[in-house]
């Protein structure tokens, strides 16, 4: 699906994750790494497969797309230093050619220092071109003309079919210059969003990103 | 032969029943057993005395010592039947000025008391399921309980149902390991297996006595006709539009109880009988489970005192307490099961010899019918079983967290003592382990370097040494689960009750809704907690909960099937309410046809929903959810198809977006008992009902955590739902235990696969009648107007997606 603010194209991927051609720019929001191991720590028994499915994931994205940058918009590690971190260390390694950037989010708790140990620069806010604005949660207020490119909220919508069928589906969200992607991550639930007047909703299926009418 | 009990029942010129004598008999001889009687007759006192003379008897035995311990455990399924118990037998110690001390303990129990019972023991306790394994999980709980004789566990019927019995055969395993010479009392309403009760809640080395009193209530029972059944609605569940014919019952009693299926549904009749009704405000009260204490307790205080002219009520009051004023009772909808009707009647006429009564009052035309099977099962002595947990793992897990807590525990000595109960007799060796593992490395499947951390082994005893880890485990101790809950205050602080958060989620401040009879108005949501005022509107949104809508049980399903083949008998049909339906019949019968014994009738109609199937097997609600699974599978053979599938008391309803390959499928054998169980098996893989079960399970096992109601804890980073424990113990663990248990839950509970088949083998003697109706006919209306629904297919999601996608882009 191919979303066009002014004349920056951004391309909405059902992988849920948005991609500037122009700019080289992969962009992935919510990945929350180190939860299964997080909640291990706690004593919650949950399923921790030796590799993290979502970094194989990345891995494949960033063969497909190549992009020079690549920009996680928060929430990238779940809470503290786990066993997963090291895998984290090693997926960047793998690629350094790639300027990794992080938007500071809620759950990016680790310590300056951890992250000072990465390829990945930690910054509240980056800017590209004239208009695009990324950061982790929507700014209160959005200059005129820009648009704000943003995760966290971890998106969903509720569509009902013919034969009283619903689906729960993961979605991009458009409204008041602001554009929030879906959770990356596979240990991520829903939000469910109400319908806002103006609101425009790109529900992610398996193949393909489409418009709600 | 009971010298206290003599004493006391001759003091209040009371003579007692020959069940309570053969009760103080047999506990006198050391006997454990099981008691079925009637309440209001004095159950209580019959097992109190043998338990007070057993103390006193003893004590004479070993004179000189008196360091008191605990004697006594008695256990309900209700705060309020605790209280109740509490003070009727503290009575009996204060009457008779004995020094036998009772203690209250509950969720409502403070710190202090708490602490207090467990420095300086009363003699007896009394208690919830969750509250004994609170107090297993504390320390020194082995010396606590080192002298304990008896243990109550009251209502053991309706515990037994739910994974609350399991919790109490985990507790006894353990408490009879310290006290080989405990005595167990069960007591219990009339259920199908009574003798099953027994032998499970006493264990096999147990030969107990069952005892049976005599007496039999006087019931009178009366269904509410509408005045015309021409203006009855053909479906709804609410009834409010037969609110009016209650007013005059309510006038000519003294005290009347209303009780509905749901919440929500108590909200609604509240607010309309004081809509017909102004003058009796004050005279009327609301009695429900989300309701705050204080709410719930002035609510009782006032029945006792007979200061209240009715009460609308849910479960809440279904269990124990006496209220003497109340002498009429209302059963409003369907009562879903013979045991809860017959229950609920006896809330009225409590005083011996006096005569229960009580009206049903139906909410739509063919529940009508319900009133004459109701009538039928009652004359009959039919009743339901009460189905015991079996393999619950996600229990057992909770337990060994509990144990591990406290003072820890052996592998080899808790698999003994867990095995020797009913609910874990088929557990092997490597079950077990499985468990172990489970809360020790967190499952089967690992790898190198894990921080998993919970359950520890120090020499060969497993304990918790995290007391954070220990500290959320008694958080979660229980195995009743719950949506998490919104507190309802004023800005006073005043506290109301809870509401799910999904509902207030749907509000905005400003927008009003009803709660506690009140018209609130939201005036802001802050952490867990709604803050409200009262507005004079009459406008709002009702909250519903989750969790209120019960299945018809499978005796009531043959009570309704012998009703319908009355109608086909004319000389037969004396029943007033199946008279008055037959107008109703009679367009059945036009349209379609009327379902007949030695036939199925099935009918096919389109509208512009889509293409539905309705099917009437009489069976009841849980055998047509499993029935409609495997017929939409075996539909789904003949071509790849979705199914909406709805349920109800008679019949089933596939909804498809295209049409039903029905006479096609018909001649290959739709009702078959060809590979009947393999059907099952795959009709009920692909369907998300072990996603569901698992909710429950990923809870109790200690997966999810939910903190208390009313304390809130902050756990943001711990939080993630069942559904995504369930894909992802799919995807990386299939042959996880829990994972295990969520689909045998499906198969033994929700399913009743047992049942089903023999339903399938019936069916298939049966004769098919197919009709094409024009539209919607009288007896498919109400399944087509059910809101929940189930759904099966058998195309992928891609498939299904894909037609989504079509639509949307068209």
């Amino acid at each position: 699906m191919d979303f066009y603010y002014k004349e920056e194209l951004i391309q909405l991927l059902p992988e849920k994750v948005a991609f500037l051609p122009e700019h080289q720019i992969l962009v992935v929001a919510d990945l929350h790494l180190g939860k299964a191991s997080h909640f291990r720590k706690e004593g919650i028994m949950i399923p921790l497969p030796e590799i993290s499915p979502d970094l194989q994931r990345m891995d494949e994205l960033i063969m497909s797309l190549k992009p020079t940058t690549v920009v996680f918009l928060g929430d990238l590690f779940h809470s503290s230093l786990n066993k997963e971190w090291e895998g984290l260390k090693g997926f960047l390694l793998c690629h350094p050619a790639i300027r990794f950037i992080l938007t500071k989010g809620n759950h990016d708790i680790l310590a300056a220092s951890v992250m000072d140990d990465t390829s990945i620069e930690v910054v509240d806010e980056f800017e590209v071109g004239k208009y695009l604005l990324f950061t982790h949660e929507p700014e209160a207020i959005v200059e005129e003309d820009k648009l704000n490119i943003v995760g966290h909220i971890h998106p969903g919508v509720l569509i009902k079919a013919k034969g009283r069928q619903s689906f729960r589906l993961p979605c991009f969200h458009y409204h008041n210059q602001c554009l929030i992607l879906p959770a990356f991550g596979q240990l991520t639930g829903l939000h469910i969003l109400k319908k806002a007047a103006g609101a425009k909703i790109y529900p992610v299926f398996s193949d393909e990103v489409i418009a709600l009418p | 032969m009971n010298s206290f009990a003599d004493v006391w029942f001759s003091n209040q010129g009371w003579t007692a029943h020959a069940f309570q004598k053969k009760t103080w008999s047999a506990m006198a001889k050391g006997r454990s057993g099981l008691l079925n009687a009637p309440t209001g007759y004095g159950k209580t006192m019959a097992i109190w005395f043998g338990v007070l003379h057993h103390y006193y008897i003893q004590r004479k035995v070993k004179k000189g010592k008196d360091t008191r311990k605990l004697h006594c455990l008695w256990i309900t399924p209700l705060r309020a039947l605790s209280s109740e118990i509490h003070s009727a037998t503290t009575l009996v110690s204060d009457d008779l000025a004995l020094d036998y001390q009772i203690g209250l303990r509950t969720g409502d129990t403070s710190t202090k008391i708490r602490q207090a019972q467990k420095k300086k023991p009363p003699q007896a306790l009394v208690t919830t399921p969750e509250s004994v394994h609170i107090l297993l999980a504390g320390k020194g709980y082995t010396e606590y309980f080192s002298d304990l004789e008896f243990v109550v566990v009251d209502e053991w019927h309706e515990l037994m149902g739910s994974k609350r019995g399991v919790l109490i055969e985990l507790a006894l395993s353990r408490l009879k390991a310290l006290n080989p010479k405990l005595k167990i009392w069960g007591i219990s309403a009339t259920i199908g297996n009574l003798e099953e009760a027994q032998d499970i809640l006493l264990g096999p080395e147990n030969s107990g006595v069952m005892i049976k009193s005599a007496i039999k209530k006087k019931l009178q029972i009366e269904t509410l006709l509408p005045e015309v059944l021409e203006k009855f609605p053909w479906a709804g569940h609410l009834g409010v539009h037969m609110a009016e014919t209650v007013i005059p019952i309510i006038e000519k009693s003294q005290s009347t109880l209303l009780f509905t299926n749901t919440r929500s549904q108590a909200e609604i009749w509240y607010r309309q009988l004081l809509e017909l009704k102004p003058d009796w405000a004050g005279a009327i009260a609301l009695h429900h489970g989300s309701l705050s204490n204080e709410i719930r307790m002035w609510v009782e205080a006032a029945l006792h005192e007979g200061s209240l002219k009715a009460v609308i009520c849910t479960s809440s009051l279904d269990l124990g307490v006496d209220f003497r004023p109340v002498d009429t009772v209302v059963q409003i909808g369907s009562p879903k099961g013979i045991a809860r009707f017959l229950q609920r009647a006896g809330r009225s006429g409590h005083q011996p010899g006096a005569l229960s009564r009580i009206y049903f009052l139906p909410t739509h035309s063919l529940e009508i019918m319900e009133g004459a099977s109701l009538k039928f099962a009652v004359k009959e002595g039919m009743m339901e079983r009460r189905i015991p947990y079996i393999r619950s793992f996600d229990v057992l897990i909770q337990y060994l967290v509990t144990l591990a807590i406290s003072e820890g525990f052996k592998a080899e000595e808790t698999y003994n003592e867990v095995k020797n109960t009913h609910c874990f007799s088929s557990i092997t060796q490597d079950e077990f382990n499985e468990c172990l593992l489970m809360i020790t490395k967190g499952g089967r499947s690992l790898g190198a370097y894990d921080e998993f951390h919970k359950v520890v082994s120090e020499e060969g005893v497993f304990k918790v040494t995290s007391r954070r880890i220990a500290h959320r485990h008694l958080l979660n101790i229980g195995t009743i689960v719950s949506d998490a809950m919104i507190q309802v205050k004023f800005m006073s602080g005043k506290y109301l009750g809870t509401i799910e958060e999904w509902f207030i989620s749907k509000l905005k401040p400003g927008d009003t809704f009803w709660f506690s009879g009140r018209n609130l108005e939201l005036v802001m949501v802050r952490e867990m907690q709604a803050i409200v005022r009262s507005s004079s509107g009459k406008k709002g949104a009702v909250p519903s909960w989750m969790g209120g809508r019960l299945p018809l049980s499978a005796d009531l399903g043959v009570a309704l099937r012998h009703s319908m083949d009355v109608i086909h008998n004319p000389v037969k049909l004396k029943s007033p309410e199946l008279q008055f339906l037959s107008p109703l019949f009679e367009k059945q019968r036009e349209l379609s046809a009327l379902p007949a014994e030695g036939t199925l009738l099935i009918e096919n109609i389109q509208t512009k929903y889509g293409f539905h199937l309705f099917v009437y097997p009489f069976e009841g609600k849980f055998v047509h959810e499993g029935m409609a699974a495997v017929i939409a599978f075996r539909l789904s053979k003949i071509k790849p198809a979705t199914f909406s599938i709805a349920t109800n008391e008679y019949g089933f309803e596939l909804l498809s977006d295209s049409p039903i390959p029905v006479e096609e499928a018909l001649e290959l054998g739709l009702f078959s008992t060809d590979d009947l169980v393999s059907d099952i098996r795959l009709g009920i893989n692909t369907t998300e009902m072990a996603r569901r079960r698992f909710r429950d399970i990923a809870s109790i096992a200690g997966l999810v955590f939910q903190g208390y109601p009313g304390k809130p804890i902050k756990t943001r980073h711990l939080q993630a739902n069942s559904a995504l424990f369930f894909s992802v113990f799919e995807d990386y663990d299939p042959g996880n235990l829990l994972l295990r248990q969520a689909y045998d839950e499906v198969m033994d509970f929700q399913l009743e696969s047992a049942r089903m088949y023999a339903a399938f083998v019936r069916i298939s003697t049966h004769a098919i009648n197919l009709t094409f109706p024009s539209r919607l006919t009288p007896f498919s209306f109400p399944i087509f107007a059910e809101s929940f629904r189930e759904r099966y297919s058998n195309e992928d999601w891609q498939t299904r997606l894909g037609k989504l996608k079509d639509r949307l882009e068209k």
